[in-house]
């Protein structure tokens, strides 16, 4: 009896005192984790489809990129829409001007993706965007203005002739894959639609977009960057022509840590593509055998989003692609050989995410604990999806997963603020500190309506550091650099890119949490040549600018092969 | 007794005034008894048939005259107990019974049973005439709409499906049958959600139907919700234990519920001992191998997953994970043997898909019909692929030489049996 009645007591006491926890969380709401300042940042990018049944092409969606183009050291905006293009340049405390009018960006156009690099070697991030039968590469010349030479260096969608469809073009990366200094652009396409393909498929008496399979997929295009003056379609020879088609997002990154940048695609109802560079910008299809083509059991998904992120810190970069509702958000682990095992299920991120379509994930540091947690933004294709299932709609919602020391991801959606608890149709999802307070800022444009600005307000944020990088030669922001951070605690590694998500731009900083640390032991720098360095930084909380053969160095350049 | 019987003798006396309406009152009652009678006797005599035991049945029904009735309800008495060739039989023999006798209420009855039968047995093509027919003459005919609904979600037209079962759910509310298709139809056609109602529905009023319960677990498993989908899956394997299907989606849901190794080690011994018992299944075996494999117990998971194959030579789940078991333990020949193997199998199972979603679209495109009666042959659904040249040379173009000869070769290799004219739907 006396266990018995112990246990009891001991019941009755945490049930007291969760009742405590409970009532205190209802009588004082949480302090959110973002707040959405669109509405004072002076950002009016209203989009609205005025038509009820979209077809494939209106259902997909537009992109954002998240870059500081005049070097003010403040991110500044590109908003992409159906025959809009605006540019916002960032003051850094959320405020943007829109500058559109005198960049020289072209307007006429359907955009979904846009990329950023400095593919001329000026020093100046350049921008190319692209969509359904269009593509603009812009060189900026400073101070907020772009020169249009898409079709001077040769990356101009070809010109549509008979019954065939135009390109379809849905997000780019800039990538050194030959490590020669200049960076390359892979063009991601979609499927073959047209004027002469089907437009809308009946769903009983509603008519709705067809879904991919019904039409023939499109591959993407690797040029090579010929001294910064011309781009030579180089898919073939680069072992990238094996590419599955229906691609949507693009992620690169080191995820063999063989010094050589790997680019990994998101396939719409199709196996997912994971490019290992060989050396050299050659690459072999490393996908299915992998691990990362399918989900656990072998069944092809609608790749989306994508994004790399070592999220369990043992060194090495793990995957992350979204997909379509009732298909699991596949978490592939990098075990480190080659392989990949997808921990969706096992580490909680598969039961949030069931039922949404889910387009944009990033991973991010939202609390600076220095593990990487994850942002999931979703929105149905069907604007009438209420109508074929009366239990979901267009409008979904945003989600956020914090990360417990690399084991688990926790849903905090719920307390992560207003934004979370309003449904949205979303699709990119770009991030950056915008406002350089350390905190990671994200921005998600929707199709449906103004695109959020989320402002990173999360309480007793630990500390922090980002990391810019000043490299020779014509890759000033060394895209395509490894970043070791060593701290008490342990390592933490990023590469420096701007791809990840889908349709997205990023900031090109790398961004490190740091918890409690106030110190940091070192950074290990290996630049695209291969060289290693070290650098003691004497404090955190600030960006530092690294530059190359500022630091130790550990290890040279590699030699330059032919 | 006697005193009653007197004072009846004394109100029929003739003699007695005010007493002849009262004669012919008597005389209408009788008259009306028998003629009433006579009307229900059809229903009166449906109503005992169907509570006659199934062997007094069969014993009334092997009598040289017995009636198209007999046939009828020993027909659905063995539809009741799956035994669906008996029962096609049976309402074959009260089709032949009712060409002596013209009755549309009877026939039209017998035509949505034996549609239902056929398509149970998987000749959706051989029900459709009847289905059409009953629906003709009766259009409240539950059988046929159930049996039209499983035609349309064979063909993988769910929408219209999900409507035709949602006319049965309204028709016979009582029935269970009609809430399962609906719930196994929403949950084919991904929307596992509006599937859980239907099926709650389906399991409270049969609740010892193990498919029911497969279904409504399978329809949790789909949206991650897998502590659910395992009671579900145990009810089903409670009410059937040798229902291996339920005891594989258990296994299944066990291992997706497992997230640490502890998890699973806790669940495994159980597994494994259905596994020695299911030896045969190359289902089960494959996916105990899958689990084992994600668990890191390489050389079980190994030995199960050839076994798998070796049952099951076109199983893609087991091919690729004893790929990847075999990448992971280093052995790249071998992977890339059964990584060749399973994406041979994944790449033809996506493009048959594709064909038929083009072809939902485009459904008098010859070339479109050949190339997926070409896939479902390479498939080895030979079944299947002789269906589609059937109906594109009976609906598409009849002139079709390659399809003519493709469907001549399957007829002679006896890889399916030659079969009756193909009607269109209803």
């Amino acid at each position: 009896m006396k266990p018995c009645a112990g246990l009891l007591g001991l019941f009755f006491l945490l049930s007291g005192l969760s009742g405590c926890g409970a009532s205190r969380s209802e009588g004082t709401p949480l302090p959110a984790l973002f707040v959405d300042q669109r509405a004072v940042s002076g950002v009016d990018f209203h989009q609205r489809h005025n038509k009820v049944g979209l077809n494939i092409l209106e259902t997909l969606g537009t992109g954002a990129a998240l870059c500081d183009f005049d070097d003010d050291g403040y991110l500044d905006l590109v908003l992409l829409g159906e025959n809009r293009v605006a540019l916002y340049r960032g003051d850094g405390r959320f405020h943007f001007q829109d500058v559109t009018e005198n960049s020289g960006l072209r307007q006429q156009g359907h955009w979904h993706g846009a990329a950023t690099g400095d593919f001329d070697g000026d020093g100046r991030m350049d921008l190319y965007l692209c969509g359904y039968n269009c593509s603009a590469l812009y060189r900026n010349q400073g101070a907020m203005r772009f020169e249009d030479v898409t079709a001077e260096v040769g990356v101009d969608v070809r010109p549509v002739s008979g019954t065939q469809s135009p390109e379809w073009r849905t997000s780019a990366a800039f990538v050194d894959v030959d490590h020669d200094g200049w960076l390359d652009l892979y063009v991601l396409r979609y499927v073959d639609f047209g004027p002469h393909t089907p437009q809308l498929c009946s769903r009983g008496e509603v008519m709705i977009a067809c879904d991919p399979q019904t039409y023939d997929p499109q591959r993407g295009t690797l040029y090579r960057n010929v001294g910064g003056k011309k781009f030579v379609d180089e898919t073939a020879q680069r072992g990238m022509a094996e590419a599955s088609g229906n691609a949507l997002g693009v992620a690169c990154a080191d995820y063999d840590n063989d010094g050589w940048t790997d680019i990994a695609v998101a396939n719409d109802e199709r196996p997912g593509d994971l490019f290992r560079n060989r050396g050299n910008g050659r690459f072999e299809q490393k996908g299915p055998e992998s691990g990362t083509a399918f989900d656990a059991y072998g069944f092809v998904h609608a790749g989306m989003g994508i994004d790399w992120g070592d999220y369990d810190r043992d060194g090495h970069m793990d995957l992350f692609v979204t997909t379509y509702e009732n298909e699991v958000k596949n978490l592939y682990r990098n075990l480190g050989t080659g392989i990949f095992a997808d921990m969706s299920l096992r580490t909680g991120i598969a039961k949030p995410l069931h039922l949404w379509v889910s387009w944009g994930a990033r991973f991010l540091d939202y609390d600076n604990d220095g593990w990487l947690d994850l942002m999931v933004t979703s929105g149905h294709v069907h604007d009438q999806a209420k109508k074929v299932k009366p239990q979901t709609d267009y409008p979904q919602p945003l989600i956020l997963f914090h990360n417990k020391k690399g084991q688990t991801f926790t849903d905090v959606s719920a307390q992560a603020g207003p934004p979370f608890q309003q449904p949205l149709v979303g699709r990119a999802l770009c991030t950056g500190d915008i406002d350089n307070d350390g905190g990671v800022d994200v921005v998600i444009t929707n199709p449906e309506g103004q695109p959020l600005l989320l402002r990173n307000v999360t309480p007793q944020r630990g500390h922090y550091l980002a990391v810019r990088l000043r490299a020779p030669g014509n890759n000033r922001h060394g895209i395509g650099a490894r970043i070791t951070l060593e701290t008490n605690q342990g390592k933490s590694i990023r590469d420096v890119q701007t791809t990840g998500s889908i349709f997205c731009a990023n900031d090109v900083r790398a961004h490190f949490g740091l918890g409690q640390e106030d110190k940091v032991r070192g950074i290990v720098v290996r630049w695209p040549d291969g060289r290693t360095e070290r650098f003691t930084p004497p404090v955190v909380d600030r960006t530092l600018l690294l530059h190359y053969g500022s630091g130790q160095q550990l290890t040279p350049p590699r030699p330059r092969t032919s | 007794m006697q005193n009653l019987l007197s004072r009846l003798r004394k109100r029929l006396r003739p003699d007695t005034p005010r007493r002849g309406w009262t004669r012919w009152g008597g005389v209408c009652l009788v008259l009306g008894l028998g003629l009433g009678l006579a009307c229900r006797w059809e229903s009166t005599r449906a109503w005992w048939l169907e509570r006659v035991p199934l062997k007094y049945l069969e014993a009334l029904a092997s009598r040289p005259h017995a009636d198209a009735w007999v046939h009828y309800s020993l027909g659905r008495a063995l539809a009741k107990q799956q035994r669906h060739r008996e029962a096609v039989d049976s309402f074959g023999n009260a089709l032949r019974a009712l060409q002596q006798k013209e009755n549309l209420a009877l026939r039209a009855r017998v035509d949505g049973e034996l549609a239902l039968s056929l398509v149970a047995l998987g000749h959706h093509r051989l029900a459709v005439p009847y289905l059409k027919r009953a629906l003709e003459l009766d259009v409240a005919n539950v059988p046929a709409h159930l049996a039209l609904g499983k035609v349309l979600a064979h063909r993988q037209h769910y929408t219209v499906a999900i409507q035709e079962f949602r006319v049965v759910t309204e028709l016979a509310p009582h029935d269970p049958e009609g809430w399962f298709a609906l719930g196994q139809a929403l949950n084919e056609s991904r929307q596992p959600q509006e599937a859980e109602a239907p099926l709650r529905k389906a399991v409270e009023l049969a609740p010892r139907e193990s498919r029911y319960w497969l279904a409504l677990g399978d329809c949790f498993a789909y949206r991650a919700r897998f502590e659910e989908a395992v009671e579900c899956f145990e009810r089903a394997v409670q009410v059937d234990p040798d229902n291996t299907t339920a005891q594989g989606a258990l296994v299944r849901a066990q291992s997706l519920c497992a997230r640490t190794p502890e998890d699973y080690r806790k669940v495994r011994p159980a597994l494994l001992q259905l596994a020695e018992k299911e030896a045969h299944n190359g289902f089960f075996q494959g996916q105990v191998g899958i689990l084992e494999a994600q668990f890191g117990e390489e050389a079980e998971a190994e030995r199960r997953l050839k076994l798998a194959l070796m049952l099951l030579p076109d199983y893609p789940e087991a091919a690729y994970n004893l790929a990847m078991l075999y990448q992971r333990q280093g052995k790249r020949t071998e992977s890339q043997r059964w990584l060749k193997r399973f994406q041979y199998l994944e790449a033809l199972h996506r493009r048959i898909s594709s064909l038929w979603r083009r072809l939902s679209l485009r459904p008098h495109d010859v070339e479109l019909n050949l190339a997926l009666g070409r896939a479902l042959e390479e498939q080895g659904s030979d079944a299947e692929a002789a269906q589609q040249y059937r109906y594109l040379l009976r609906r598409v173009d009849p002139k079709n030489a390659e399809a003519a000869a493709r469907l001549r070769r399957l007829e002679q290799r006896g890889a399916v049996p030659r079969e009756p004219g193909k009607e269109a739907l209803p």
